[in-house]
């Protein structure tokens, strides 16, 4: 399965990888156009991030009711169909890593698609916290 | 918003009459771009001469730049700017700045800025969320350290705000008081902290999520990735610092980046997440050790080799931290300067302690009691070292050893600091940065004599530079190898000066890392000069700066628009505190002391030749088109630069 793997014990919270992601997904520096966060910890220093993982048996698959979450074939992770997906908002409440994420826009979630197999985080992160296994 | 990268308004609050108004930051655009610029604009129209520091009407100017927050890399970056409470031999204008995550947090809150003047009645802070901004009550907070009043308002509000705000010394208007965010980033310099306390302002807590346009997104993110890609390691020099595995393991030490968007791991940035206290016994300390932090253990076999060890010498600077205080001061004016009138035979206690740098509680009395005016010493040194010494009658001699000027320990100046290695000819650089500041010019010095002597082969023996990699690639920035040679004495000494003038007013007010810009030097490139794609490492701020916001400007543009805040900002000291050439001069006693360390290719130490350095002033007066009797601008430097009102404002000075 194809996924970030994120190494959040050596991240140094430079926030690059969602600066990034979010300009790259939006056009925009928003931070809620980010598919990947950074939860900063500034006082005991202790980051984590919230991305998704790439489940082999995802959550937000299972509970789609109309079947919209489908494996991309060049990224190698899952990604929504928005021309099938109604906007439940199921996916975002099941999604154990709170990794689904309400879009601005439009009632259609959106999640990190792996940037089409070249994840602009990992691009962005000169430290290798964020690596892509394809 | 006609620009990319902006939030769009400025926030202007009057304490004294409790209102918030917004004002476009377009007004000021695109000519005052941000940051230090804008603040010069600002401080020029709005602060009249006679404006104390503590003065109500005395604006205490808090402004990002359209990169801060950005996919820029080094980015993070906020200035303060106002009247400095440290100013020596006046409070006079002048400006400090911090990293973190506030500033990028503001911006997304809806402002580019804070422009704050009055007194509130009572303890403030300034609440600040999505386009609102308000003023509430801070007696609660008032009291706290740094770090407890942010984590307070932390809990009330959010994991996800971020607070600037000051300790027991801001709030003491101690003139070394900081006000700071998170566990490290503050502005440390100027004594703003104070001029908070004075407004009666205990913090600025900020959270937003309104988005910020770029003007041309895919150009923008290509370039910024190309431009992190090509930074290097600590400071931006050779190479990469280790971990300590011993620290790794006992204390959790792991690198922290000390401003948003910084893509290199610093030998001065280090955050710890589990340190035993010595003091406070039983308690586990965490927090950020950044830059000069590192001295408070003290520094084996070096001027500075007081033994706390790491685990006190870590809780006494987050002592310093929660109380506010300005680290540069204390550990290379004040407490070197205590420590010569120990061993003077001058003193041998403080407020009744016996003075032993070996011992914790010495530490910790010092600097409660300076941070809280306890003592009639402590109260002294709450003045800063240059203004105790006065007030004590002590130690002046010992002052002009360690402070070059202005109320600022020295610096990268080859004289005063003992652990900045930069020799002859190089601090001749400093010394005339030095000379024209109003503060330690180090916003500059860190682009000539730390990038010089770190990239050299002393300072990075393995992977450095020699000395003729060195002058050829300087000479494509400086025009000359002899304003890089290492033989080059006085000649070529004051056109890096004009150059990084410039460039400290970019760093300040895009705003990016002063550590690390502008980009000269490479290891990525055949002939050593940075490059990243098509871009010359000297252009990289311009390259960000015109794909985010979209302002057509080319090279010459932006260093034109730096030039001219240079010229507001030295016609404002005219103006204001009739600053001259004869002021500049007075730097120079303490460069005729003797260098600290030697210039290898000369093998002997050095001292200023007063004579010669004039010559070095004249050349860069010229440069500057400013009268060389004087030191002001002339007339037609100000109609170059658009200034032609502010000029006949003040005829009768120039």
């Amino acid at each position: 399965m194809a996924s970030l793997v994120v190494k959040s014990d050596i991240c140094t919270g430079c926030m690059n990888c969602q600066v990034v992601c979010a300009l790259k997904r939006s056009g925009l520096h928003d931070p809620e156009a980010a598919a990947i966060r950074v939860n900063l910890h500034l006082f005991s220093g202790n980051h984590n991030h919230t991305y998704c993982r790439q489940c082999e048996f995802p959550r937000c698959k299972e509970v789609c009711p109309v079947d919209a979450i489908y494996k991309n074939q060049t990224s190698g992770g899952w990604q929504i169909n928005e021309n099938i997906c109604v906007g439940c908002g199921e996916c975002i409440k099941a999604c154990d890593f709170g990794a689904m994420f309400k879009s601005r826009q439009s009632v259609i979630p959106f999640k990190c698609d792996l940037c089409q197999g070249t994840p602009a985080c990992v691009e962005a992160c000169n430290f290798d916290v964020i690596t892509f296994e394809g | 918003m006609n620009y990319g990268g902006y939030a769009g308004k400025l926030l202007r609050i009057n304490l004294t009459k409790a209102t918030v108004d917004q004002q476009d930051t377009m007004d000021y655009l695109p000519d005052w771009y941000g940051g230090r610029a804008m603040a010069a604009r600002i401080a020029w129209d709005e602060i009249p001469p006679g404006t104390g520091a503590f003065d109500p009407n005395s604006p205490l100017i808090i402004l990002t730049g359209p990169l801060t927050g950005t996919a820029a890399p080094f980015s993070g970056r906020t200035t303060v700017s106002g009247i400095s409470a440290q100013g020596y031999p006046v409070e006079w204008y002048s400006r400090s700045s911090f990293g973190g995550h506030w500033g990028p947090e503001l911006k997304h809150a809806g402002f580019d800025g804070l422009i704050i003047t009055g007194k509130a009645s009572r303890p403030v802070f300034l609440k600040i969320e999505n386009r609102t901004c308000t003023i509430q009550d801070a007696t609660h907070l008032w009291g706290m350290g740094i770090y407890d009043s942010q984590k307070k308002i932390m809990e009330e509000f959010g994991r996800n705000w971020r607070v600037f705000s000051i300790g027991p010394a801001g709030e003491n208007k101690c003139r070394i008081a900081i006000a700071a965010t998170e566990t490290e980033s503050a502005s440390g310099q100027g004594g703003y902290g104070a001029v908070m306390g004075s407004k009666n302002l205990k913090a600025i807590a900020v959270h937003g999520t309104i988005p910020l346009t770029v003007a041309q997104p895919e150009t923008f993110r290509k370039v910024c990735n190309l431009i992190r890609k090509e930074a290097h390691g600590s400071h931006g020099w050779p190479h990469t610092p280790k971990l300590d595995r011993n620290k790794v393991k006992k204390f959790g030490e792991r690198y922290q980046a000390c401003t948003q968007g910084c893509a290199v791991r610093c030998y001065d940035a280090r955050f710890y997440t589990t340190v035993p206290a010595v003091l406070q016994r039983g308690k586990i300390l965490s927090g950020q050790v950044d830059c000069i932090a590192g001295l408070f253990p003290g520094l084996k076999g070096s001027f500075y080799n007081w033994k706390l060890g790491f685990e006190a010498g870590f809780e006494i600077g987050q002592i310093a931290n929660d109380l506010g205080l300005n680290h540069w001061e204390i550990l290379v004016g004040m407490v070197p300067w205590i420590r010569f009138l120990k061993n003077d035979g001058v003193i041998s206690k403080i407020d009744g302690m016996e003075i032993n740098l070996d011992n914790p509680e010495f530490w910790a009395f010092l600097l409660r009691g300076i941070a809280k005016k306890e003592g009639s010493f402590r109260s002294a040194l709450s003045e800063g070292t240059v203004r105790a010494s006065k007030i004590l009658g002590i130690g002046e001699e010992r002052v002009k050893q360690l402070f070059p000027a202005w109320g600022y320990a020295g610096h990268w100046d080859g004289h005063g600091d003992r652990i900045n290695y930069v020799f002859f000819p190089y601090w001749v650089v400093s010394a005339l940065q030095w000379a024209v500041d109003t503060r330690d010019p180090i916003s500059s010095a860190h682009g000539y004599g730390q990038n010089i002597m770190g990239w050299s082969k002393i300072c990075s023996p393995e992977l450095g530079l020699d000395w003729n990699t060195i002058k050829k690639v300087s000479a494509k920035v400086y025009g000359s190898e002899k304003c890089a040679d290492p033989e080059s004495g006085y000649t070529g000494k004051a056109f890096p000066v004009w150059w990084h003038g410039q460039r400290s007013v970019m760093k300040d007010s895009l705003t990016v890392g002063d550590q690390v810009f502008p980009r000269i030097y490479s290891l990525k490139t055949e002939d050593n000069f940075a490059r990243a794609g098509n871009m010359e490492g000297p252009s990289f701020e311009r390259f960000m700066f015109t794909s985010l916001t979209g302002i057509p400007w080319s090279d010459n543009d932006l260093e034109h628009a730096s030039e001219r805040v240079i010229q507001l900002e030295r016609l404002l000291l005219v103006r204001n505190f009739n600053r001259s050439r004869k002021d500049d001069e007075s730097v120079i006693p303490y460069f005729e002391k003797t260098e600290q360390q030697t210039n290898p290719l000369i093998a002997q130490k050095v001292a200023l030749d007063a004579q010669k350095f004039k010559g070095v002033m004249d050349e860069y007066y010229t440069l500057r088109g400013w009268n060389t009797e004087t030191g002001k601008p002339t007339k037609k430097t100000l109609k170059r630069f658009g200034l032609e009102k502010e000029a006949e404002e003040i005829a009768e000075k120039i």
